[in-house]
């Protein structure tokens, strides 16, 4: 500001109190300035625009992901930060050397420039490979990102499983499986009946409630994308869905009993009804063949009516041990039917209660995610996660095409000889690169930090 | 080509990038105070946030002021910057009512398919630097009511 002050009214100074008018053709820099200054005030607003429309849909969102949630390292942007803060250094000292009339020491510090530029875009490629590598795509179908554990999201993460295991039965068919894929498909099933298909039947079940269903739901979500690490600290911490599966570990083992002794007991009064049956069976015939005279079929009648007699006995005489009273005479056969009903519901349960009791331990063995622990692609639940993305790659990737920009022009300006003449070309170069660093400014805070 | 100005500022010597380039430095770090366990404000992220927005700028200003010599310049610094830095701001209040504000207009079965803030089941210890606060008090919730899973299938027999 001072300056500015002198530079306007120095004229005036000198010529004391004479109006003295200088005359100027155009602005007081030169053409290429005017025209480098003229483009990164669009570029202020591209990116005023692009950064602006960041913040209010963040910040208008319901949720938003931390760092964590989607493998963003704090310390690697705060490196790259570094790195284009060196960068900006090194292109202002070039600039310094070119007009010091140092052609040799300009070129160092251009091509220090040019690999610290590299550096950053290298680091930003690694980033976004670990993004990728975790289904953080801004698009499907290669983003794995849903937004909330619902059913939608269950039956997602099913059809991928039984997309593994079809593909792995295709194979079998062909030239059956080697012992390591038949373990694979193995687990798979696991996953699939004692995971999945539990928690699908779980978040449907009427017997619990809106918040039961949703926990359901929520913990298979947890168990895909393993645990989400806050910072360093913590990597070998047992993450949180193993005590909650431990925990379900006593009640279904307790659950399975009772339902195992209703199991018998079923059973128990079937064998009622169905050695009553055989008794009437057989008293029926024997009385049918009483007239045939053919003593040897008639004794072997005799003989399977006793046999059943005391068949009935000895299942009455258990039924009652086991406090069971059967129905009334000419009921049977609808409580037959009836029976093998509940038999066969309570044997259907005693699968599922059997599937998710194995299932149990090998899940709470996977402490890296499915997605990891067992080389799976499934769906994950980010939060918010897709609008990140497409924030996320949308800034970082537009920032990186400036970057881009930079590196062809220094490698041009490399091939220069760097003389006094260069010093607005290699001036016009640097205010551009310092404003892709200064972008970056805006960017690593908004990206990693919030 | 080079008018008075810039001339003498180009034998003031280097020294003046040095002292920007380590108080960037300096700045950049200041951003990671606000996870230290020195940080007063861990309840309210907000402030964290103003806070290293307050760096930001300051960085931006360095590097604008110096490295780009916009401190030495003449007045027509200001048409350049004065307007685009206020056309910038107009832009994103603009964008409030209708982007910013969308959650609160939309329909229930909108909100069925909306994000919900997460339950960390995942992580036994929510990081307190970064997490919202609000979330961490749903996993106990959570557990507690699953922990009557057994009921599953007590119907139907």
């Amino acid at each position: 500001m001072d300056h500015a002050d002198k530079d306007h009214h120095g004229g005036d100074d000198h010529a004391h109190g004479h109006l003295q008018l200088d005359y100027q053709p155009a602005l007081p820099l030169t053409l290429g300035k005017t025209i480098m200054w003229l483009f990164l005030s669009t570029e202020i607003m591209f990116f005023a625009a692009l950064i602006g429309t960041y913040i209010v849909l963040r910040f208008g969102a319901p949720t938003w992901p931390t760092p964590a949630d989607v493998h963003l390292s704090e310390p690697i942007g705060a490196f790259n930060t570094f790195v284009l803060i060196c960068s900006s250094v090194t292109i202002v000292l070039c600039l310094e050397s070119i007009r010091a009339r140092q052609a040799g020491i300009a070129k160092i510090w251009m091509a220090a420039t040019l690999v610290l530029g590299s550096v950053f875009l290298l680091v930003k490629g690694y980033e976004y490979s670990q993004k990728f590598a975790h289904g953080l795509y801004p698009q499907k179908p290669h983003s794995l990102i849903y937004e909330r554990a619902n059913l939608e999201y269950a039956a997602a993460v099913r059809q991928a499983l039984s997309a593994e295991i079809m593909a792995l039965d295709d194979q079998a068919g062909e030239e059956g499986l080697s012992e390591e894929k038949q373990q694979r498909r193995d687990s798979m099933s696991l996953l699939l009946g004692g995971a999945v298909r539990w928690a699908e039947d779980q978040s449907t079940s009427l017997s619990l409630s809106l918040g039961e269903q949703k926990a359901a739901l929520n913990l298979l979500a947890a168990q895909v994308r393993g645990p989400v690490h806050h910072g360093d600290h913590g990597h070998d911490e047992e993450p949180g869905y193993v005590s909650e599966l431990n925990r379900q570990l006593g009640p279904l083992q307790e659950e399975r009993g009772t339902l195992e002794l209703l199991n018998v007991r079923l059973l128990a009064e079937r064998r009622v009804y169905v050695t009553s049956a055989d008794a009437a069976t057989a008293s029926a015939e024997l009385e049918a063949a009483q007239d045939s005279g053919d003593n040897a079929r008639l004794e072997e009648l005799r003989q399977t009516l006793a046999d059943a007699e005391r068949a009935v006995e000895g299942t009455a005489r258990s039924a009652a041990d086991e406090g069971i009273t059967p129905v009334g005479p000419g009921d049977e056969a609808d409580r037959l039917a009836d029976l093998d009903g509940e038999i066969e519901a309570s044997e259907r349960e005693l699968k599922i209660l059997d599937n998710r009791l194995t299932a149990i331990p090998v899940l709470a063995a996977s402490h890296h995610g499915w997605n990891e622990d067992f080389k799976l692609r499934l769906p994950i639940v980010v939060p918010s996660g897709n609008m990140w993305a497409s924030t996320y790659f949308l800034l970082t990737g537009f920032h990186a095409v400036h970057v881009l920009v930079g590196l062809i022009v220094f490698a041009i300006a490399l091939t220069m000889q760097l003389g006094p003449e260069r010093a607005g070309f290699v001036e016009n170069i640097g205010l551009y690169w310092h404003f892709v660093d200064l972008v970056w400014i805006f960017l690593f805070p908004m990206l990693y930090l919030f | 080509m080079e008018n008075a100005t810039g001339d003498h500022d180009a034998h003031g010597g280097t020294g003046k990038y040095w002292i920007v380039f380590l108080l960037l430095c300096i700045l950049t770090s200041a951003s990671f105070f606000t996870y230290s366990s020195y940080w007063p404000f861990k309840d309210t992220p907000s402030v964290a946030w103003a806070f290293m927005m307050a760096v930001s700028c300051t960085k931006a200003m360095l590097v604008i002021l110096f490295f780009m010599h916009l401190l030495w310049e003449a007045n027509w610094k200001y048409v350049l910057t004065i307007p685009a830095g206020m056309m910038s701001i107009f832009l994103m209040l603009m964008l409030v009512p209708d982007i910013g504000l969308r959650t609160r207009n939309y329909s229930e079965e909108r909100l069925l398919h909306a994000a919900e803030p997460e339950v960390h089941s995942t992580s036994s210890h929510g990081d307190p630097d970064h997490d919202d606060h609000d979330s961490n008090h749903h996993p106990s919730m959570e557990h507690d009511e699953g922990e009557h899973d057994g009921h599953h299938g007590g119907d139907g027999h």
